[in-house]
Parts: structure tokens; sequence; C-alpha cells
């Protein structure tokens, strides 16, 4: 069976995997490396901590508590939020319905960054909201966003509803409404056929994408800076402002490993609930399974539903947009205009629009890396088997298991002696989002090669054509297409990516994210209006990466 | 008792039933024909109350059956691919709709054990529904839409997706099992042989409308339409010119029933009446010939003019050849009339 | 894969532009077509930082060279930034670094020493370093501000002392910086740990608490977006600034006024000096060291009060008019000695966390 399937020999696979793997070692083994070593030698001033006194400090403790805490709120949130949606994909069919769902998927894609400034648009004292509420003559501010949980728990419901809506409405989806019916016709109502039938079907996916939220919650680091107060702080927060702020480093080595081993059993958890809960389930496709809004019973289903999701996910963003418009009084581009300008009362302030060029610089610096060393990485996993390739899959996948501030503390730590003295150099930026955007190009290459039916390979070689055009002309494309969509995703990883630069940027060389946080660190309205204005345009950038991601993948199948 | 009275439905823009009339007696096997999307599944829906009618009433012994939900009318439906559960074993599935009704563990235990023998599975009960073979499952989904003793069971498509060998036995042993239970029963199929084989009484459907409700024999002897004629499989219909007992058509002159009056009509032939006859008036060359074990189906090619191939069934020995030139007659009992303005479109 | 080059291409070529060389260390700016090529001094600061222009010309033309200033957020971060980039400073010279934060700066030695001409001109009490690793720019003295108009009824009175923020009509009024990320926050907590002592402060911060405290990460947030005098444009009327902060109000007044909005309270106000060094590594020491005298020459020091609100350091340095009328004169300012600062810092600023924010 395997007979026509091109095999990579194993001196190709030396040659193709060394790179990515010698990267691997030097910009995540030895940082993390570096990591460990720092934390276990622990002498920090005024304070005798090993790790476990770290660890086991009560304001670690308290930190993880509250960590833990807000992951579980935003998870079930978020699920009791998108289940409805899911309900409604699922099984009904109304006019733009698909162009919904790819819309729904934007919030997911925006960097954190945006996510915060637009709920800090919405939520924060500088909220139309607030306008609204002086129209109608109220005494104070509305909203304020002094410290509250809510704020943050919104904005990771929003970030992360196409999760759930698109799991478990897929899952739905395919499920046999017939199912439900024969319950229905043999006498369940309605709900109880929901919950004896459709639900325990259900759980795998609501399961699944419970954890995806709980790990994205647990590791949530721009919108929990931005959004939150200096008292609210979770680990990566805690890593961060020990880092930078008190320049302890061995306590942040500490809780930098703390993070990693937490990220890691839930890692492990989840892999254990999905091979627990798969049921077989006869898949049908999903055009099968829905009806129209016929009746006034659906129509307020389907309206009440959109109309929720519509506040959730369109509102905040439509507030970016509309608050990057209004500075001082009334609305006009001033924002936009003084993006071109050095700020502060002095000169030479570096001018926002420089950060736009550096951004879209090392985003492309990061594609041409990412994609190398991504498809490099696909070509040795997609066409060999056995341990070299399920390893090097494994290892790719760390980066994206380690927190992004993990992975900028590291940088700081490893670093800085000779030859990889690179620690103030605007390289590591580039560096840093290869690794995190490098997964992704794997994960979109490797299915897509894995996909080609031998088939074609045999028609090919039937027709006359040596292995090696047979692979030109089969796989080439498949190949070629698997790239760009790689590459649009490390060029939108690139754009968004904030925990890791935050560490290592240079002032003279930010990136929009940088810039977006050092606008909002500023007083005045002008300085928040601009930091609006680069949300928006970051945001437009990011959906037109994905817009064209999408486009060029077509509806050939990938891990996500 | 069932009665089905003017219902429409409609599905956005399209009708996909108009004006349905139907009645089913107490105890009566009825069977729904009719090609892929003609509305069968649609009116099981209906009366089953899972799709609500735009016009039209279902009632059942003269109530109306429009404020009862779902639940409560105490229907079986079997479905198209079945719709087991699969998170449960087969005796959960077949229990299912007996714990709706809250039975106690005692009867609800006996009622599945009864009701799995009836349909031959028992020993099955503990087995997973996806580890089934197709016939199995059939079975179960069967067993389970009567285990709760409905008064009417509907059976959509049930032999859809069986194997031939399958086909040919499973109609009589589900119409037993029907029997058996004293329910009457809706079958839907667009298999004309298993409509017509098992029914008290055969509807057809065409794009959402009653074209014929008749004993199967009847329905066999006299179709009412050209349509449901040559949905039935009748073969060799035309125009004919009747004079004197003689008919004119384009494969030449054929004598027809006394009952025939003269003048323009439609006939058919039917492929098993034509019988060989040196003195025949129907002359032709076999152009197909596809084997049936103890016939054959032919095409011929008529001499006369521009006639369509004739079908003929030929069960004399020895079975002809293509290639071979043949010379038949049709018996006049062959010989069916089409009812008067029963043309293609009704 | 041929538009994917082409866009890349592009983009690479738009970015860069004469500013952009993100690559390169020492970027050049624009330059007039005829002029020589320009040495470049890059003097990296907090946000905080101002000059007249006029003074950065004088400089700049003395020099023949042109002068770059990079912002690099709070003085906490700006050092801890100039700490960790000590082997590739990110700039020649910095500006900032004050007394609460020094400690951290010079044991991390990232200052190359620099004795300065005009020193002779500065008091003794503001040349802290024996080593001249840093050189002391301009003085403030940190203390808490109110809102006069919050008060103007006298129910409550406007507080005067530390003590009495921890009384209960004082109740949700108050709003501080985290020392952590403030020099001005910290400073504040030095004080408090000057007046009551390491058996005493942490009562004090726990009373605080209870009063409703409000933490902010820096000094704008705190006096721009809480404090509700003047320009601020909250609704706390108490908030730890600078005694020079309700000069500032009035010159910033949209309207002329005759009197501040804004007093500060004398008690408990901690001295804070201000400091500038040559960062080690840097390519041009000489400019660097001119910048220096530059900055202690007497015409800055001079415009120092009316851009950064701060005195300077020159002992015969003129103050402006407005600040003899609306700056109040603290007499006897907090200020505990470096070593035990340095010794500390961390502690407290972990145990006050501890105390307030957890």
């Amino acid at each position: 069976m395997d007979a026509n399937r091109p095999a990579l020999s194993g001196r190709g696979a030396l040659l193709l995997g060394a790179p990515p793997l010698l990267f691997l070692l030097l910009f995540f083994a030895y940082p993390v490396a570096s990591i460990v070593g720092l934390g276990l030698s622990g002498d920090t001033v005024g304070r005798a901590a090993g790790i476990l006194d770290t660890w086991l400090d009560a304001r670690t403790v308290e930190v993880l508590r509250f960590t833990l805490w807000q992951a579980a709120l935003s998870t079930v949130l978020t699920v009791v939020a998108a289940l409805p949606g899911a309900y409604i994909f699922a099984r009904y069919g109304f006019r733009g319905k698909r162009l919904l769902r790819a819309a729904t998927t934007v919030p997911f894609v925006l960097p954190t960054v945006v996510v915060a400034s637009a709920f800090l648009a919405l939520l924060g004292p500088r909220s139309p909201l607030n306008d609204l509420a002086a129209l109608l003559g109220a005494p104070g501010p509305v909203v304020r966003l002094e410290g509250g949980l809510w704020a943050i728990l919104l904005a990771h419901v929003f970030y992360l509803y196409a999760v759930v809506l698109r799991l478990v409405g897929g899952v739905w989806s395919n499920l046999d409404p017939r199912t439900e019916e024969a319950a229905r016709v043999l006498g369940a109502t309605r709900w109880t056929a929901f919950r004896q039938v459709t639900l325990p079907l259900l759980w795998p996916a609501i399961a699944s994408a419970a954890a995806i939220v709980f790990l994205f919650t647990f590791t949530s680091f721009g919108v929990i800076l931005l959004l939150g107060s200096p008292g609210t702080a979770t680990l990566e927060v805690e890593i961060y402002r020990t880092t930078a702020l008190l320049l302890d480093l061995p306590v942040a080595a500490a809780l930098a490993l703390l993070q990693m081993a937490s990220v890691l059993s839930l890692l492990l958890l989840y892999g254990r609930l999905q091979d627990r809960l798969t049921i077989e389930q006869r898949l049908r496709p999903a055009a099968d399974a829905t009806r129209p809004v016929a009746d006034r019973g659906s129509r307020l289903v389907v309206g009440a539903t959109l109309g929720s999701m519509g506040l959730l996910l369109a509102l905040p963003l439509l507030v970016l947009v509309e608050r990057s418009f209004a500075s001082g009084d009334g609305h006009g581009l001033a924002a936009y205009r003084a993006l071109f300008q050095a700020g502060g009362r002095l000169g030479a302030f570096v001018p926002p629009v420089e950060a736009i060029g550096n951004s879209l610089l090392f985003g492309g610096l990061t594609v041409i890396l990412a994609s190398l060393l991504g498809l490099m990485a696909a070509t040795v996993i997609a066409y060999r088997r056995g341990w070299s390739s399920r390893g090097l899959d494994a290892l790719l996948m760390l980066p994206l298991g380690t927190s992004a501030v993990t992975l900028g503390f590291g940088f700081i730590v490893a670093l800085d002696e000779p030859p990889l003295d690179l620690r103030t150099s605007p390289l590591l930026i580039p560096i840093a989002h290869t690794l995190v955007a490098m997964p992704f190009v794997v994960r979109a290459t490797v299915p897509l090669i894995r996909s080609i039916q031998p088939r074609l390979r045999e028609a090919a070689a039937v027709l006359g054509a040596s292995p090696r055009r047979t692979w030109l002309a089969v796989d080439g494309p498949v190949i070629a297409r698997a790239a760009l969509v790689g590459g649009g995703f490390a060029f939108a990883v690139s754009l968004g990516e904030f925990g890791a630069t935050l560490f290592i940027a240079r002032p003279d060389v930010p990136t929009v994210p940088i810039a977006i946080f050092r606008l909002l660190g500023q007083p005045g309205s002008l300085n928040f209006a601009q930091a609006m204005a680069m949300s928006t345009i970051l945001m437009l950038l990011t959906a037109a990466a994905v817009l064209l991601i999408e486009r060029w993948r077509g509806d050939a199948p990938t891990a996500f | 008792m069932l009665t089905v009275e003017g219902v429409n439905l409609r599905y956005g823009e399209q009708a996909v039933l108009a004006d349905i009339d139907m009645f089913v007696a107490e105890g009566e096997l009825v069977t729904v024909l009719g090609p892929s999307g003609s509305g069968k599944s649609s009116l099981l829906r209906v009366i089953a109350g899972l799709a609500l009618p735009d016009r039209g009433r279902v009632l059942w012994a003269g109530r109306d059956l429009a404020r009862v939900p779902v639940h409560e009318r105490h229907f079986g439906l079997m479905f198209q691919d079945f719709a087991l559960f699969p998170h449960r074993d087969v005796y959960e599935n077949v229990a299912f709709g007996l714990r709706m009704q809250g039975a106690d563990a005692e009867r609800l235990a006996a009622r599945v054990a009864e009701v799995l023998d009836l349909v031959g599975l028992s020993g099955l009960a503990k087995r997973a529904v996806t580890r089934l073979s197709g016939g199995e499952q059939q079975r179960v989904a069967l067993a389970r839409a009567i285990a709760p003793s409905p008064r009417l069971l509907m059976l959509d498509e049930p032999l859809g997706s069986l194997d031939r060998a399958f086909r040919e036995r499973l109609p009589l042993q589900l119409r037993e099992i029907v029997r058996a239970i004293g329910a009457s029963a809706i079958y839907v199929t667009h298999d004309q042989e298993e409509a017509l084989g098992i029914a008290d009484r055969t509807l057809i459907l065409r794009e959402g409308r009653v074209v014929a409700d008749a004993a199967p024999d009847h329905l066999w002897a006299q179709p009412p339409t050209e349509w449901v004629a040559r949905f039935l499989g009748f073969r060799n219909v035309t125009a004919a010119s009747v004079r004197s007992g003689q008919a004119a058509t384009p494969w030449g002159t054929v004598t027809v029933p006394a009952a025939v009056p003269d003048g323009e009509c439609r006939l058919v032939l039917r492929p098993t009446a034509f019988v060989p006859d040196a003195a025949g008036e129907i002359r032709g060359l076999v152009t197909a010939r596809l084997f049936r074990g103890d016939h054959v189906r032919l095409q011929l090619a008529v001499e006369s003019g521009h006639a369509p191939p004739l079908e003929v069934e030929a069960r004399w020995d020895p079975l002809p050849a293509p290639g071979e030139r043949l010379t038949l007659r049709i018996e006049p009992e062959g010989v069916l009339l089409l009812p008067a303005g029963a043309t293609l479109r009704p | 894969m041929r538009r994917l080059a082409t866009a890349l291409s592009i983009l690479l070529l738009a970015s860069c532009d004469g500013s952009g060389g993100a690559l390169q260390p020492s970027p050049a700016i624009s330059q007039p077509p005829t002029a020589a090529p320009l040495r470049e001094l890059v003097l990296v600061t907090h946000d905080s930082f101002a000059l007249p222009d006029e003074a950065i010309s004088a400089f700049e033309d003395e020099q023949g060279a042109s002068l770059r200033i990079l912002r690099s957020g709070d003085a906490g971060s700006m050092v801890n930034q100039a700490i960790l980039s000590r082997e590739h400073p990110v700039a020649d010279v910095l500006f900032g670094v004050d007394s609460t934060f020094l400690s951290r700066a010079l044991a991390a030695d990232i200052f190359l020493p620099y004795g300065s001409s005009e020193l002779s001109a500065v008091p003794e009490v503001f040349q802290v370093d024996a080593r001249q690793r840093v050189t002391p720019i301009d003085h403030g003295e940190v203390c808490l501000n109110i809102d006069l108009e919050a008060f103007a009824t006298g129910d409550p009175p406007a507080p005067e002392t530390l003590e009495d923020l921890t009384l209960p009509e004082y109740r949700g009024m108050l709003v501080v910086q985290d020392p952590a990320s403030s020099s001005v926050g910290l400073a504040f907590l030095l004080a408090t740990i000057d007046r009551f002592g390491e058996e005493g402060w942490r009562e004090y911060w726990a009373a605080l608490r209870e009063n409703d405290v409000l933490v902010t990460d820096g000094w704008e947030d705190a006096y721009y977006g809480r404090f509700s005098g003047g320009a601020g444009e909250g609704d706390r009327p108490i908030v730890v600034s600078y005694a020079s902060s309700p000069a500032a109000e009035v010159i910033f007044a949209e309207t002329s006024l005759s009197e501040a909005p804004t007093a500060a309270v004398l008690d408990g106000c901690y001295r804070q000096v201000e400091f500038a060094g040559i960062l080690q590594g840097t390519d041009e020491p000489e400019l660097a060291g001119a910048f220096i005298d530059h900055l202690l020459s007497r015409p800055v020091q001079e415009s120092i009060p009316l851009e950064m609100f701060v005195y300077p350091v020159r002992g015969d340095a003129a103050l402006p008019e407005v600040f003899l009328e609306h700056a109040q004169v603290v007499e006897d300012p907090l200020e505990l000695p470096m070593a035990d600062v340095e010794e500390n810092r961390q502690r407290w600023i972990a145990e006050w966390t501890q105390t307030v924010l957890r």
C-alpha cells in the first residue's frame, strides 16, 4: 500500500531535519535549560529561595489559584455562551451562514493586544458608553474597569467563542438529526431527546473545546496585562512583572518552570481525555441536517442567538474602530495623522508609523524563516515513518506549549554571551516569532501532504512519469499551496506576537503591539486614540492575512 | 385509522406535498411508492408530527392531531438508515420507547425480550449497535419502533441500505411482524416490487401529489395514467388507432380485447404477452438481450417505420439471441388500454 | 509563490526608508544634502523627560552632532532595560535614574565614570556617588497633592499628615503608584518607611488598604487618569506627585489662574535626585560627556523647572517666578541612606506588594 509513497532516504531526512532541529536546540532548548539552571541556583537578594521555596510561597500559590480560577470561569462562560451559536449553525440553514462562520473566527486570530484594546475601548473610562451615559444625564462614568474580573472574562469569551463554535458546531452538524427525531417519536420531549441522545454524543467535542479554552486562558497574557490592575496577576503576568519591573531573575525563573510544568500537565490531561471519549459516529454531510428558518419559534431562536453573537463579537471591534476616530471633541482623522508624527513635547520619539514598518519587516522575515524551516521539518514528518518523524513533530510543538512570556524570558537569560549574544539584537524578534510560527507551518503542510491519494501517483506513474516527475507533478502543487497557507499563518502570528516581543524589543525598534502597549500607557485622549488607531490597523492587517489564508486553503483539510 | 386531509407542505419556495388525501384502516398495510423527491419521507414526517403542514389535517380515529406533539402521538417510525443510538447497546435502544412510557423494570425486560425474539435477535441484547451488520441493525431499528406497541407503524425505506439478497425475503418477514403486532402500517419505498409485493393498498406519489391509490392487483391490471404505467415498469406504451378490434401501432397491427372501442387511444403492450408466430404481424431484429435465468428481456428493432424498440420478455425455448429475426404476435389479454385523457402529463 | 515573493520584496523595500533599517545599530537620520555626515548622540530617558528646543539645538550646533532621544517608559523599566542590554546598550547616555533606583543601576555596573567640570557649582549633598559613575542633574520632592476644590467646604478638612490618610473621612480618596514600576511610588513607600520605621510601615499600608487606596502602574495614569484636581480627569482628590505639581497646574492652565487648584501636603515628602550617566559600551564617550556638561550648564539648569517641574541641582541657578510663587518649599524632606535602600529595596517592595496588592 505504501509502495507508491515517495520515501525519504535516511540521509535526506538527516539533511532536511537538521536545520529545524538545530534551530529548536539553539533557540528553545538552550533558553529553557538556562531558565532551569537559573531557577535551581536561586540566590535572590534578601531571600534564600530554591525553586520549591518560590513555588510554595504564599504569593505564588495565590497567583496560581487566581490563574486557575479565571481560566475555569472563562471556560465555563465561553462554553455556555457559544453553545446556542453551535446549535443554530448545526441545525439551521440561513443566508450568509458561511460568511458568518468565517467572521466568528476573526476574534480568534486577532492579536491579544487588539482584543485588549477593543475591550479597553468598550469598558474602560473612555468608553462611548460613558459618553452616552453623560448625554443621558448620569453623574459619573458608568464603566470604569477598576480591577474587576469582568472585562477579562468577556475578552476571553470574545476571543475563544469561535473555538467552541467550530468544534462543537462541527460535530453537531455531523450528528444524524434523525437519532434525536427517533427519540422524540418514541416518546421523548425535545429536551429529553437532547439530553439523552444528543448531549452524550456531543460531550467529547464540548470537552475538547473546553480543554482548549482552558489552556488558552491559563496562558493568557496580553489581555490580563492590559485589562487588569497591578493587583491582578496570573502566572504569566507575574513572570513578566518579576522580570521587567523587579528584575528578580531567579524568582522569575522558578515561576517560569512552574508555568511550563502546569501547561505540560494540562496537555497530558487533555490527551487522556481525548482517548477516553471517542464514540464511533455515522457521519453524514452537514447539508442534510439543516432546516430553513421557517416558523416563528425558529426565527426567535435564531434571531436571538445571532443578535447576542453580534453584540459579543462585533460590538467591541466596532467600538475600537470608532474610538480611533474620536480624539478630543468630535470625530476625525486626528489620531491617524498623529501616527506619522513623533510624539511628546520634544521631537524624535519614534513615530508609531515606524512600528508598522518594523512589524511588516519582521513579519516578512518570519515568513521566510518559518516557511523554510517549517517545510523542511514537514517534509521529514510527512515522508518518513517511525520515531524520527514523530519525535520531530512532538519537538516542534513544544514552543507552542511554552508560553510566549517564558520564551522571551528565556532569551533574555540565555542569549547574553557570544557567539549567541543576541539579547538586544533586533534579529531576535523574527527568531522568536519563527519559533512560534513554525508549528503552524508544519500543521498546515503535513496533513495536506498526507492526504495526497496514492492513486494519483499511480496514475502518473502509469502515464509514464519518473518518480521525480511524479513527485513534482502530484506533490509539488500541494506542498506549494500548503507553503502559502503556512506562510500566511506565520505572518499573522508574527504581526500579533506580544508576550515574547515585550521582553526583547528595543525601544528604538518597536513592533505594532509594543507601540500600542506604550501608547496605552500614556495619558491623554490623543494617545489613547492613537493606540486605537494602531489597533485598528493591526486588526485590518491580520484580517487581510487570514482572508488570504482562507482563499489559498480552499476546502482542503488541515488540523484546524 | 389514520386520515390525512388536504395536506400541503412547502419547503421554502418549493411545494413538497400538495393536496394529499389518504386513509389507512385499522390493521391495514399501505405502501407509498414514488421516485426520490416525490415527498414520501416528508409525508411520514408530517404524520409523525416532525413537520407541521402548511394546510390540511392529520386525524387519528377522527381526532385532529394538530395540537398533539410528536412524543405523544404513539406512532412508530423506522427511519431510513435506522438512526440507532450509537452510544447505547441493542437492549437500551429497544428499551428506549418503553422507558419514555415509564414502564417498570420487569415489564420492560419482558417486552424487550419478546420483541427481540420476534425480529430474531435474541441473544444480541448486549451488543453495541456499531458492531452489528446492516441486516441486524435494520432489525434492531424495527424492534425499537415496535417495542412500545405503537398504534401506527411507519417504515421509511426500511430495505434501503441492504444487499439485494435481503430484499427478497425481508418484505415478507416485515409484513408478518406487522400483522403479528396488529398495528396499521405505512411502508414507504421507491422500489415498485417491494411496494406492490406486500401491500393491502398502494399509494403512488409524484411530485408531492397522489396519482394512484388502489390495491396492487388493480393497479397492475389497470394503471390510472400513463405515467403510473411507465413508473410501474410498463413498456411499449404507444398511441394507436383502433378499428373493429384491430389496432394500428408503430410496431404493426395487433388484436385488441373486445372491450376496446374504436378510435384513437393509448395502448400498452405487455412484454410478457408476445408469442412467436410465423403468421404474426410483428417482425423485428433482436438488438439487445438481458439474460434473466429462465427468461430473457429482448429489445426488438421492428422493421416497419420509425418505431421505438419493442420490449419483449421471451420464455420460449430456445431463448432468442441477439441478431436473430423474430416474427411475433401478441395475445389480446396482453394489450392494455390506458384511460382516456391519460397522457403522460395528467 | 511568485506573488508572495514579489509582495515580500516590496515590503522589504518599503520599510527600508531613511529612519528604518531596524537591523543597523546606529541608523542614520535623513541629512541635508550638502553637509558632512553628522555625529549622533543617542539619549535614553523616561517618558517625562523634556528640554526646550533651544537647549537641544544649542547642543547640536555647538557639537556638530544630532541628538536622538529614545523614550523607554517609566524610570524603573528604563533602568531594567538598560541593565538587561548592558552588552549592547541602546544609547550612549542615560538620563533619569533617580536615587530610588540608583542602587540597582550601580550594582549592575552599566555606567562609565565621568567627572563633569560643572560639578563645582553643585552642592555636595547631591553628589552621592564617590566614583562619579552618575552625575546629579535635578531634584524633586515627592509629596501628596490634594485637589483644593474637593476640600473647599472643610468637611472633611484637607489632610495634613501621612497619618491622616488612614482616617475614615478620607476613605477612597487616595491614589498611589506601584513602587515596583514607578519611582514616584517607590519614593512614597520609602517616605513611609522612614516615617514609621521597620516595625510600623506595614501596618500603615494595611490601614491604607482598608481605606480603599487605589494603586496604578505609573505616575501618568495616577495623576491624569485618577486624580480629580487640576488637569486630572479622575475622581480621587489625593495623589502622590511632586511638590512642584501645583506650579505646573498654574503654568498649563487654559485660563490664567492666580491660585493653584492643587496644593502639596508638606508632611511626608521624600527627596528624589535625578542622575545622568554615560553608558558603558558607547562609541561616543566624549560627546556624551559634553552632553552631561550641557545639562549642568546654567541656562539649561534654569530651564529645567518649567520643562520637567523639578529643581535644578546647580546652586546658582535662578528659579522662575511662578515657582517662587506657587511651588511650595519643602523644609525637611525625608530621605533614607542609599546603602539602606540598596540593601532592602527588593524586600520592601515584595512585602509592600504582599500587604497592599494580594
